[in-house]
């Protein structure tokens, strides 16, 4: 089944608007802030379509996109962004502490009065960085000729 | 001489009554089971929770500044743990978000979940915005 390219298209967009807001320092908590979106679209596009099977393993399917996983999981007691994160801890070790540490930044901006420094927005933007490197389709090297 | 029948059925009201009385009963008895569930989960969610300070403070030598708990349901908690910024800044604090995802693997499952948020420490924390958000219980070091 083909990947989802619209989560791909909102991470690229995300991240447009990151180095956009980025360019001065007023920012600093949005800069986080379209980190983590931007991440947790770029983890969506990886995850998904995302093969599953009923409880008793009888019968086999796919969720295409998050959305459709979370609405068939509505009963699961947790919040959206911790299903992602749970996600990626069973699907992808590689990222997932990088993912809950942005998420955590990003989750907790508004007990710090949304003040944060360079050094945490650095911190966010490699944190990006390397869930965007992992997550991103591989280029394709055309043929040689 | 008429002598009075005994009574051996039951009016409407008697049948409602009884209803009422039953639903009751048994609402008491639900409650008491549920708090019996969440005073369990409580337990243990205190217990994860200070394994998990005890381990980053010894192992990792990361300096603690609070640990809250937020309950958000019978069987969801929440833990949030401020911890000294130059720690949370550096790379090695991977490690720490490593070990909590096998704390949650260990411990998670239909019901019981918990989860960790870690904060970088600073002296103007919005404590009525992190209180706001349900996170009333602080953990007392031992």
């Amino acid at each position: 089944m083909r990947k989802n390219d619209a989560s791909l298209a909102h991470a690229e967009h995300n991240e447009k608007a990151l180095k956009y807001i980025d360019k001065t320092p007023d920012f600093l908590d949005w800069v986080i802030t379209m980190c983590f979106y931007s991440s947790l679209h770029y983890a969506r596009y990886k995850l998904f379509p995302l093969p599953d099977a009923t409880s008793d393993g009888k019968s086999k399917f796919q969720h295409k996109t998050f959305d459709e996983y979370s609405r068939f999981y509505r009963d699961k007691p947790i919040s959206k962004h911790m299903m992602l994160h749970n996600l990626l801890e069973e699907h992808h070790p590689e990222i997932s502490s990088e993912y809950g540490q942005l998420m955590d930044l990003c989750k907790t901006a508004r007990y710090h009065n949304y003040k944060y420094t360079r050094e945490e927005s650095n911190l966010a933007k490699k944190l990006q960085v390397k869930i965007k490197t992992y997550c991103s389709p591989a280029v394709s090297v055309p043929p040689a000729v | 001489m008429w002598e009075k029948v005994k009574e051996d059925y039951f009016t409407h009201d008697d049948l409602i009554d009884a209803y009422l009385q039953g639903k009751s009963d048994q609402k008491d008895e639900s409650k008491k089971i549920l708090m019996q569930h969440l005073s369990g989960n409580v337990d243990r969610a205190t217990s994860i929770i200070e394994s998990v300070y005890h381990k980053i403070k010894n192992d990792f030598k990361i300096t603690v500044s609070s640990v809250s708990l937020k309950i958000d349901s019978i069987s969801y908690f929440e833990a949030l743990i401020t911890v000294d910024r130059s720690n949370f800044l550096a790379d090695e604090f991977m490690k720490v978000y490593e070990f909590a995802t096998s704390i949650k693997k260990q411990n998670n499952n239909d019901t019981f979940f918990i989860s960790f948020t870690f904060m970088p420490y600073s002296s103007e924390l919005n404590m009525d915005c992190i209180h706001s958000d349900g996170f009333i219980l602080e953990y007392a070091k031992k």
